[in-house]
């Protein structure tokens, strides 16, 4: 659920062509941001839905920190203005097309830093920072073996030897 | 007695000689077994595994076929099974996602029907 309080008139400026936001991280850094950047989230887009419902001006909230909501409005403001088909809702699914060159680079950050942006996209629904995420992932799992995925991930077997010797899993994956 | 106590205890037949080695090998297995379990716990604390399930089964997707690695081998399950023996977790995520085993690209039997158990009511 998200959490939305009400904030003052003055803190938002928001007559200009394009109305600013006011977004506030989990480490309590209001940032401001125009519409228009963000509207490539449904999540904000829907919050911004219910301000105009109410005739009132809000802050939102958001469960991630500063440093990885401004990489995505990074990434909003690279592509605004953009039509990119991940993010219509009325488009079909995009085949698996690899990830645009632009978003391989935004996306070369360490592994935690990719697995917090794929979260903050995925509750802010952009779908295509998303997919890219997701894709940046799978490159760096695919061809790995278990051990090596283990060690990217900071992962520890968790099987008993009995599970990793059941027929389930030796014999058919 | 907790597993601990049970492991102090186990060391203390050894100095007295008084276990054998089929209570040594049941021991050892509550050992791995507990040792599994804490592995689990602290496994779901790892910020690389607290992610929504539905991701993870859209990053196997990702990692199912790559247009210059096709999947040739047919008697083999494809490469990017081996994310079920990760670890528990991506193990249940990917099992309990049909949408991953629709594509059967294999002749070997028992793998053919595991992959159709899995993809349950999905369309192949």
């Amino acid at each position: 659920m998200p959490t939305i309080v009400s904030v003052d008139d003055s803190t938002v400026p928001g007559e200009g062509s394009s109305r600013l936001l006011l977004l506030v991280s989990s480490d309590n850094k209001h940032i401001v941001v125009e519409e228009d950047i963000m509207s490539r989230s449904r999540f904000i887009s829907k919050q911004v839905e219910g301000f105009e419902a109410t005739s009132q001006r809000h802050a939102i909230l958001l469960p991630f920190s500063s440093f990885v909501l401004n990489k995505v409005i990074e990434y909003c403001s690279h592509y605004r203005g953009y039509y990119l088909l991940e993010d219509d809702p009325d488009a079909a699914p995009p085949g698996r097309s690899p990830v645009r060159e632009w978003d391989q680079e935004f996306l070369d950050v360490d592994r935690n830093m990719l697995l917090r942006i794929i979260k903050a996209a995925h509750y802010l629904e952009i779908k295509s920072l998303v997919g890219s995420c997701a894709r940046a992932i799978a490159d760096m799992i695919r061809g790995k073996t278990t051990e090596e995925m283990r060690e990217i991930l900071g992962v520890e077997n968790d099987f008993t030897p009995e599970e990793e010797h059941s027929p389930s899993s030796k014999c058919t994956g | 007695m907790s597993q601990s106590s049970k492991g102090w205890s186990a060391k203390a037949f050894i100095v007295t000689g008084g276990l054998g080695t089929s209570e040594l090998d049941r021991d050892i297995g509550e050992a791995e077994r507990y040792l599994a379990f804490l592995h689990r716990i602290r496994n779901r604390q790892l910020p690389a595994l607290r992610v929504p399930s539905e991701i993870l089964e859209y990053i196997f997707s990702f990692c199912q076929c790559h247009p210059e690695q096709p999947h040739r081998d047919r008697r083999h399950p494809p490469a990017w099974v081996v994310v079920t023996h990760v670890c528990h977790l991506w193990r249940d995520v990917a099992l309990s996602s049909p949408r991953l085993w629709r594509n059967v690209v294999t002749y070997s039997q028992p793998w053919m029907e595991e992959t159709l158990s899995r993809s349950k009511e999905v369309p192949l």
